[in-house]
């Protein structure tokens, strides 16, 4: 039952797709724009959002519990240090 | 079979600890990654206008065309991973080879862009490099190697694919047993993963 309550469907993933090309579609698109320093934001905030699009779909990561808390203020630290080190700094 | 990141979930389980090993490897090549995404952020804090300059050089429509197609890989994979679960041999490989077809398709998508800017020179080592200044070998050096890097993996993820096509195909791989699927699966997602966060780098910012 456990298993068959994991497989999820293709649709499900075809729609992850359709989602993921989106945003990349919009990504590239907001490049073309001339915003400034908002540029990088919406670069690397529709990537992280990609990222963890892959990570919860594809890869089927379920954040929870302390160690999965402690990785994910890892990487926020790690993405705000190269934010502000590259970026603002 | 989710893969939950939980300390709370039990290490006894047979479908966690299969997959520990695989997952270990996962983590050490995103701490890679993320020491080159630092590496790649203080270069690009002490050559500002040298980075801009340089990532024109460099085509979005052909980072944007190698995004979609390294996510219609993975989207393959799952289906391969579905039909595999399902018992569907035949759904299996064929979706098990349309994934290394389309993984194909970005290398020679890949090479075909690292070829166009060596021919005109723009590759660490080059003198037409060296004479555009420093901040440019820091860029084209960082993109080289991490494209290249990228590529290597997504090479030994043709490896690993085709061991698991094998396996499908000789009935080792089956419904009854899937935790192989997962793991190349999951190797191979990393490279979406990893995909996702190098493109806006080097094509966007």
């Amino acid at each position: 039952m456990e298993q068959q309550s994991d497989i999820k469907s293709a649709k499900y993933y075809t729609l992850v797709l359709t989602g993921l090309i989106v945003l990349t579609l919009i990504s590239a698109g907001l490049s073309q724009l001339n915003l400034g320093f908002v540029n990088t934001i919406l670069a690397i905030g529709v990537a992280g959002l990609s990222a963890c699009i892959v990570l919860g779909s594809f890869m089927k990561v379920k954040l929870d519990g302390a160690f999965a808390r402690l990785l994910i203020a890892g990487i926020l630290a790690l993405a705000l240090l190269i934010f502000f080190v590259a970026f603002v700094g | 079979m989710s893969q939950s990141l939980s300390m709370t979930g039990s290490i006894s389980q047979k479908k966690e600890s299969t997959l520990s090993g695989v997952w270990l490897f996962i983590f050490i090549e995103l701490l890679l990654f993320a020491g080159l995404f630092l590496l790649y952020g203080v270069y690009r804090y002490k050559n500002p206008v040298a980075f801009n300059l340089a990532a024109d050089e460099l085509s979005i429509t052909s980072g944007v065309a190698n995004t979609i197609i390294i996510l219609f890989a993975s989207l393959f994979m799952a289906y391969s991973t579905i039909a595999v679960k399902k018992g569907n041999k035949m759904a299996a490989l064929f979706w098990l080879l349309g994934t290394l077809f389309v993984g194909f398709m970005f290398l020679v998508n890949r090479y075909y862009e690292w070829k166009g800017r060596v021919d005109f020179g723009l590759f660490p080592g080059s003198e037409e490099l060296a004479r555009l200044g420093h901040g440019d070998v820091l860029f084209f050096g960082l993109y080289f190697f991490m494209t290249g890097l990228h590529a290597l993996h997504l090479i030994m993820g043709f490896v690993y694919l085709t061991y698991g096509t094998v396996k499908v195909n000789n009935n080792t791989l089956t419904a009854e047993n899937p935790a192989l699927i997962e793991k190349v699966g999951a190797y191979w997602h990393l490279a979406t993963l990893i995909w996702v966060l190098v493109f806006p780098l080097f094509y966007l910012l």
